[in-house]
């Protein structure tokens, strides 16, 4: 008798087929992420609808203007976190998305608890300064957002006139209101996260953020609503619920988020063992069985289809959503033979995939072969967090010769990049005076390179390496540290990555050719975020939520098949 | 004014790198300060009168060139933050050093409890014996600008001073006085670029409209 083969991934093989960091830590790679089921907002989503979380609006005291405030309170089993959103009459000379802007059309704050009276006041001379107020432990999210002008206004004047928003306006931006900031994690006040890090729905990474925007999309549309509403008066009509959930949050986001990954290498390296390990675990499976596949089949058809909605003027950009199109095709052509019943069929078609697709492509069928597995990786949602403090004290009995066999190990990208050259050492980030926030420099052309930020990790490294050299094998560490406190950065890098060895990009971020999109999509896309929408090489829009249930439907719904956007288009009416 | 450990971490940070510690060390005197703040000591004065007695002196200067007979001592008096650092780097390892001349003694108390299971560290009127989590404080030189001899040594966790706590680490906001908060602004500020037209625009990479 045959032996039955079962459905279960072999751990070595799972280890066997992990992708290791030399080819997933390159930026072209990271600059081609893209959501999968792990990502932070399907997370929450699953948790919102598996503990049965209730949202209601408890205030909205908004004028004719569309100034006050709304007060969104989200229950779950053991404790409830508001957004409490102050709606602003903005003057249009005002809206930038740029973190020079002063003022918004909302700004929010998540509040951990139920707001009194006093605190909605408290808040209300705070929050919409944004930066420039103070929050306390309260609160756990600072937030603000304005208005895509053209969709908000067309979305207004339909509904005031008692109809239905064009779907392909809507289609156009995506969504009403974009956030230019969510801020977390004791900025300006907040709460620190260990406060609540060990919550069970609060304890992952980003989830009270993410909580935060899921809420904001709430406001967005209400916020609408209310002023068709005032314009229409009796004419004015709401938003139809499967045109509604066609719109997500917007994101604006530029450089101040780019150091994050570089900053966070334990952080970094959970969340790529976790997406990797998603991956192996789905290539490791010895059979694939007909639910699974037509699963992904859907899933891929419908990616393929709200690829239309995924618009960018950036040419690089929409060049690679063109070339993503024509991978899609040949991966649906290769599928019409497909039977899935070789060895390991998964991995079958990843390999195929591997040699066959770009780099957008290959990181889409990741995605999408991840996508049915659900019962297979979800718990690895769960392993997201990660503490940097655990990861920092540095081991300084080892030897130094053994600093520099792992420095040779881990960094040898860096230690084949010639940092004499300047192309490679073009830019420098920086921190400006005038915002306090991160930006790029280049380094052969402008003043200040003497103050930049430490995250040219592979070129810190090397020098190190180069110092290392000319010490005694023997010398401890902690001794060479004491004479040279200038390489303890280094050091600790080698250190955590040798224990951590998805913590360091495998690229020189001081290179002229480096793209700092390629970072932040790398990270929005962990959010769980969809249709990058460049706006240079250091900014991007995105777009949160999009197809997502909205907080009063999502207890009758699947809160978790929104990744792409479902067949049963909508019309305009 | 009532900031919370992150931004007492960041700040204290970006104030050593500004006073001229490297990165890699900055960081460290981050770590030291938002554990000492966490455990209602106070770790941002320290901080500032060391920044303030050291500024401009070279890390050569600093640090302790001799450990021998676990007499540490260096060319001027020692940054606790490179002695502290050194600490930490040794582990577990048991150790009784006495230190000679060293600025703010306290700022060596974070690297020692957070290395060692229990330690003592001791100067002229002031002794605390702690762990990673509680310390028990006796004497009034917490914020001593300078101790003449520091000795830092193991205690066991179970040393009877520790059963009266008089310290424990805690969550939450700290308050920290303006005027140290603002004086060690002055350091961090140091760390930043000023804005020119063009570094405001290509800098960020924005310069489109956003009224859209």
């Amino acid at each position: 008798m045959a032996e039955v083969k079962t459905a279960v991934p072999d751990d070595m093989r799972v280890g066997e087929l992990m992708r290791p960091p030399q080819e997933v830590m390159r930026l072209a790679r990271m600059g081609a992420s893209h959501q999968t089921r792990l990502s932070f907002m399907r997370a929450i989503l699953r948790r919102v609808k598996c503990e049965g979380w209730q949202v209601n609006r408890t205030v909205w005291e908004v004028d004719d203007n569309g100034v006050g405030v709304g007060v969104y309170e989200a229950r779950g089993p053991e404790r409830i976190y508001s957004l409490i959103a102050y709606a602003n009459d903005l003057p249009p000379e005002l809206r930038s998305d740029r973190v020079i802007a002063t003022q918004w059309d909302a700004s929010f704050a998540l509040f951990d608890g139920v707001p009194t009276r006093a605190d909605i006041d408290r808040l209300r001379d705070n929050v919409p300064k944004q930066e420039a107020g103070r929050c306390a432990s309260s609160e756990l999210v600072l937030s603000r957002a304005n208005r895509s002008v053209r969709l908000f206004d067309h979305v207004a004047n339909c509904l005031s006139q008692g109809r239905q928003p064009d779907v392909a306006e809507i289609d156009k931006v995506g969504y009403l209101m974009r956030t230019t900031a969510v801020y977390g994690n004791g900025k300006f006040g907040l709460a620190d996260r260990e406060l609540y890090c060990m919550r069970e729905e609060a304890g992952g990474p980003f989830r009270v953020e993410l909580l935060a925007v899921w809420l904001i999309r709430a406001f967005t549309v209400d916020i609408v609503e209310h002023m068709a509403q005032v314009k229409g008066g009796a004419n004015a009509v709401t938003l139809n619920r499967d045109i509604r959930r066609r719109l997500g949050v917007g994101n604006s986001t530029g450089l101040g988020m780019a150091p994050f990954l570089v900053t966070h290498p334990a952080l970094l390296n959970a969340w790529m063992v976790a997406r990797e390990t998603a991956l192996a675990r789905v290539r490791a499976l010895p059979l694939a069985n007909a639910a699974t596949t037509e699963h992904f089949r859907e899933q891929l058809q419908r990616a393929h289809q709200g690829l239309a909605r995924w618009h960018t003027p950036d040419e690089r950009q929409s060049m690679r959503v063109r070339e993503l199109a024509e991978d899609l095709d040949k991966l649906k052509s290769h599928l019409e033979t497909e039977r899935f019943d070789g060895v390991e069929p998964w991995n079958e078609l990843y390999l195929w995939a591997a040699s066959n697709l770009t780099l957008e492509g290959q990181e889409a069928v990741c995605s999408l072969m991840i996508e049915p597995h659900g019962e297979l990786v979800d718990d690895l949602a769960g392993e997201m967090a990660a503490d940097e403090a655990q990861s920092f004290v540095i081991d300084g009995q080892m030897h130094t010769a053994s600093l520099l066999e792992l420095a040779r190990r881990h960094f040898d990208w860096a230690l084949a990049t010639d940092f004499a050259s300047a192309d490679q050492t073009a830019r420098f980030w920086y921190v400006s005076e005038e915002k306090l926030e991160p930006r790029l420099g280049e380094r052969h052309e402008e003043p200040g390179a003497e103050l930049e930020q430490r995250l040219g990790i592979g070129r810190e490294v090397a020098v190190m390496t180069a110092a290392l050299e000319k010490e005694p094998e023997t010398t401890l560490l902690a001794e060479f540290l004491l004479r040279h406190p200038e390489h303890r950065h280094a050091a600790r890098r080698v250190q955590v990555v040798a224990r951590l060895p998805y913590a360091e990009i495998h690229d020189n971020v001081l290179s002229a050719s480096m793209m700092p999109i390629d970072m932040l999509r790398c990270k929005l896309a962990f959010f769980g975020a969809s249709r990058f929408d460049p706006k240079s090489d250091r900014w991007v829009r995105i777009t949160m939520y999009a197809d997502a249930p909205f907080p009063d439907e999502i207890a009758g719904m699947d809160a978790d098949d929104w990744a792409w956007p479902q067949f049963d288009e909508v019309r305009s009416t | 004014m009532k900031v919370s450990i992150n931004e007492t971490e960041v700040m204290a940070t970006k104030a050593a790198w500004g006073a001229g510690r490297p990165w890699g060390l900055a960081q460290e005197a981050g770590r030291a300060v938002a554990w000492l703040e966490a455990m209602r000591l106070p770790g941002a004065v320290s901080l500032l009168a060391l920044l303030v007695a050291s500024d401009g002196v070279p890390c050569e200067q600093l640090r302790p060139v001799a450990t021998r007979d676990g007499v540490w001592q260096g060319a001027g008096p020692l940054c606790p933050v490179l002695a502290g650092a050194y600490i930490s780097d040794s582990g577990g390892e048991l150790f009784v050093s006495s230190l000679r001349e060293v600025y703010s003694p306290l700022l060596l108390l974070p690297f020692a409890s957070l290395a060692c299971p229990g330690v003592l560290v001791a100067w002229s009127t002031t002794s605390i014996v702690a762990n990673r989590v509680a310390a028990s404080v006796k004497g009034s030189g917490l914020s001593d600008g300078i101790a003449g001899t520091v000795l830092v040594s193991p205690a066991a966790a179970s040393e009877p001073a520790l059963q009266t706590v008089t310290h424990s680490l805690r969550t939450g906001p700290v308050d920290i006085a303006d005027e140290i908060w603002e004086a060690l602004s002055a350091f961090a500020h140091r760390t930043y670029v000023p804005a020119s037209e063009s570094s405001r625009l290509k800098g960020a990479g924005a310069g489109l409209t956003d009224n859209d």
